[in-house]
């Protein structure tokens, strides 16, 4: 059954690559340009499953995940995260989410989080 | 990812603008090199950039970019500061760049072997003697080789105890099980996957220990394998499948733990306990805590609350039917009622150091930047609060934090001036009173103005110059209390923008506790926060108003009075008494909630403050003081009414009402 999935990424070209391999899962894919677009997008929308980029302008990363946490203790939030960030990881799934995943983005790894996690 | 042409076009237009703004933002630093928006806008444009450039496989522009960000990380730490010739560097650095744009399949034509050196080198002199960098080949080679000896020596085992039916449960009828992790290869954060893995357990059951420690498999202080031992209710295969379903895990071997195994396991435990205050054994006392969700403990405190609820049914039941021979029983099953209540209370409750330790850093940062000298003083640390009133408390102490920084404490120059020491002081104090704890943040800054309160309250139309003439100048200083009001003569970033003593004053009395606010102009300001313990029991008082109860949260109350009803006076249309030469307005629960008053001469008033001043609600009988438990009324019950905190149960089963003085009337 097909869902939505929310991607958080002020890097209009992360998304785009995100929503290619991602385009055959046959799920609704929303954009959403930093934080704070992210946390209201996620209100908006509930998304099954959100890509949440740590590094963005407004609000980052951390703190839109914190947000969407405490809008909805249930989200399922997949941090992208990047080598040596692994402090931040650690702090995000702490906080809550379930999964992370590392740029560059393998395919394959997306899928199988993406399928893992919704 | 096999084509990659079609995103290069987005790749450049997107790159392209990354390089402009860290173009703009590295002039801006020139002149102000510590901006810290501007750092972060070139940490976060130099990092996304990283992110795109290794995406399409640009790795000559993903390295320069990756030093790049570990630079401005280092800048935006405060651990270096850019100099002329680091700035200077950073912009032949953007210039390469740009040129590596332009064609980015030549890029790996270029060589940029001397600026990695160059930044390297840079962010490296500034933190002299640090460990090599992780991303230095060196350690990463030497990472593999520990990795592949550990290969050899850890055999995982497919474990036989499983057949032969000695599986160990532990008292609560849970099996414990060691759980062997193995991660991929190719994962690149290891202690990230083995949180999420641990995370994806303990939803489970409980981690009781693991191989490496807990803080070492944080730190990566462990090759691709770690191992937990843990206590479920579930069997083998759910477990399994639970770590399974963590990406990027190569095997999981789950094997019941033998009774050999787990009776060193609780041998090891009374050891720990036997000596816990060896200084060497601290790693290993980690392992004793387990983690909770905050939910489990919610639940517990819910369910100990209804236990005490029936308790006291039934010692009503017991006194009212004179049943003499369960007094004995009943006095032991109270008293163990009340230590498992107190037991629970304590498991949730967290050192308050826990928000203080923050404070430091971020007052040193803010008077760094306000020109200002301060010192922080913190006391009372030790303090413990229940997790969620520390969890709501933390902003509003941000915000008074700031206010003593941005508007309290004056310039060292102002300070030297008006006879002060340079060096301003802050402090924030926390102590137990009784069932609250008192949080008091003082400085000797410049206080507040109670005449600059006064005009702003009438340019802003808040009150009529008559009527401000009436308050008395700590009445007037709590108006900062209302929303929008704020005499801050030019807005920073860091408050003035009237918002934030409102909505401290609203959290902290969501939670049941109380705001004060003393100051003397000169001298400095002081505002206690009194809050209560738990936010789940608190004390109230408890009136009838009609054939109903009400219960009035103690920290609300001032004091009772018992009136006449010829002292009422009007005064346009609202009904006032004089208390000790103060007007104090009148709210009648009967007009309120549509009960007949009896009419009678004598009436009770109970005086409460509210907003920084006190209003009498008049009701029948003031019952006494009671412990009740809060149980929370759903949203949609109460939508859109005003005046009520929650609801308890009764000792006779009957539902009492909490009022919330704030939002009554």
């Amino acid at each position: 059954m097909p869902g939505k999935i929310l991607i958080v990424d002020d890097a209009a070209f992360m998304r785009m690559m995100l929503k290619k391999i991602l385009a055959p899962t046959g799920n609704d894919l929303i954009e959403a340009v930093d934080g704070s677009d992210g946390v209201s997008k996620y209100k908006e929308h509930k998304p099954n499953l959100v890509l949440l980029d740590i590094v963005m302008p407004n609000i980052d990363g951390i703190e839109c995940l914190k947000q969407i946490i405490s809008f909805d203790k249930d989200a399922k939030v997949v941090m992208c995260s990047s080598i040596g960030q692994q402090t931040v990881v650690n702090d995000a799934i702490k906080i809550g989410a379930r999964d992370f995943i590392v740029k560059p983005f393998d395919a394959t790894k997306v899928m199988e989080v993406v399928s893992k996690n919704m | 990812m096999n084509d990659m042409s079609e995103y290069k076009e987005m790749y450049a237009v997107e790159a392209a603008e990354h390089l402009q703004s860290m173009n703009d933002a590295l002039l801006s630093l020139e002149k102000d090199p510590k901006n810290s928006e501007t750092i972060n806008v070139m940490f976060r444009a130099a990092h996304t950039l990283k992110g795109m450039s290794a995406t399409m496989g640009y790795s000559n522009i993903a390295e320069l970019t990756h030093d790049m960000e570990n630079l401005m990380d280092r800048v935006r730490k405060n651990e270096m500061v850019l100099d002329t010739a680091a700035i200077d560097m950073l912009f032949e650095v953007l210039d390469t760049l740009e040129k590596m744009v332009e064609v980015p399949e030549n890029s790996s034509q270029f060589d940029i072997s001397v600026l990695v050196n160059k930044m390297v080198q840079l962010s490296n002199g500034a933190v002299a003697g640090s460990p090599p960098k992780e991303q230095s080949p060196a350690a990463e080679k030497h990472e593999e080789v520990i990795q592949e000896t550990h290969e050899e020596t850890v055999p995982v085992n497919v474990s036989d105890a499983a057949e032969d039916g000695t599986q160990k449960t532990d008292e609560k009828g849970c099996a414990i099980f060691n759980v062997t992790v193995t991660l991929h290869e190719s994962c690149v954060l290891k202690s990230a996957r083995a949180a999420v893995a641990l995370r994806n357990l303990s939803e489970l059951g409980d981690i009781i220990e693991t191989k490496p420690s807990l803080k070492d498999i944080e730190d990566e202080k462990f090759d691709r394998i770690f191992t937990v031992t843990f206590s479920t209710k579930e069997d083998a295969k759910k477990v399994e499948d639970a770590v399974k379903t963590t990406s990027e895990v190569l095997s999981v071997d789950v094997k019941p733990m033998d009774n050999a195994g787990s009776e060193s396991l609780a041998k090891k435990k009374t050891e720990d306990k036997a000596c816990s205050s060896d200084a060497g054994r601290a790693a290993v006392k980690n392992v004793q805590s387990v983690r909770v969700g905050i939910e489990r403990l919610d639940s517990l405190m819910n369910l100990v609350g209804e236990l005490v609820i029936n308790k006291i049914r039934l010692m009503q039941i017991v006194s009212d039917h004179k049943l003499d021979y369960l007094e004995e029983t009943l006095a032991s099953l109270n008293r163990l009622t009340n230590d498992l209540q107190e037991e629970i209370m304590a498991t949730r409750m967290v050192p308050i150091d826990q928000i203080f330790n923050r404070f430091p850093r971020m007052v040193r940062d803010l008077a760094k930047k306000e020109g200002k000298d301060i010192e922080l003083i913190l006391e009372g640390g030790d303090i413990e609060l229940d997790r969620t009133v520390l969890d709501e408390v933390g902003d509003p102490l941000v915000h008074i934090l700031r206010n003593c920084v941005d508007h309290g404490i004056e310039s060292p120059e102002a300070r030297e001036k008006a006879g002060k020491n340079r060096k301003g002081k802050v402090k924030l104090a926390a102590r137990r009173e009784k069932n609250y704890v008192v949080i008091e943040a003082q400085d000797d800054g410049k206080g507040m103005d109670p005449k600059k309160f006064r005009d702003a309250a009438v340019t802003k139309g808040v009150m009529s110059a008559e009527d401000i003439a009436k308050l008395t100048d700590t009445e007037v200083l709590n108006l900062s209390f209302l929303p929008g009001f704020s005499t801050a003569e030019k807005i920073t970033d860091v408050s003035g923008r009237g918002v934030g003593m409102d909505v401290v004053k609203t959290k902290i009395e969501a939670l049941g506790g109380s705001v004060r606010l003393e100051s003397k102009a000169g001298e400095g300001t002081d505002i206690t926060l009194k809050l209560p313990l738990t936010v789940a029991i608190i004390h109230s008082l408890m009136v009838k108003v009609g054939k109903d109860v009400y219960a009035v949260p103690i920290t609300n109350v001032v004091r009772d009075l018992a009136i006449k009803k010829d002292m009422i006076k009007t005064i346009k249309g609202e009904e006032v008494i004089m208390m000790m030469g103060e007007v104090l307005p009148l709210i009648r629960l009967h007009d309120i909630f549509s009960v007949k008053s009896n009419g009678s001469d004598d009436m009770i008033v109970v005086v409460v403050e509210r907003g920084g001043s006190n209003v009498g609600i008049v009701v029948d009988h003031v019952l006494g003081q009671q412990e009740v438990i809060i149980k929370k009324l759903d949203n949609r019950l109460l939508r859109g009414v005003k005046g009520f905190a929650g609801a308890t149960i009764l000792g006779d089963g009957n539902v009492a009402l909490i009022l919330d003085v704030g939002t009554l009337i």
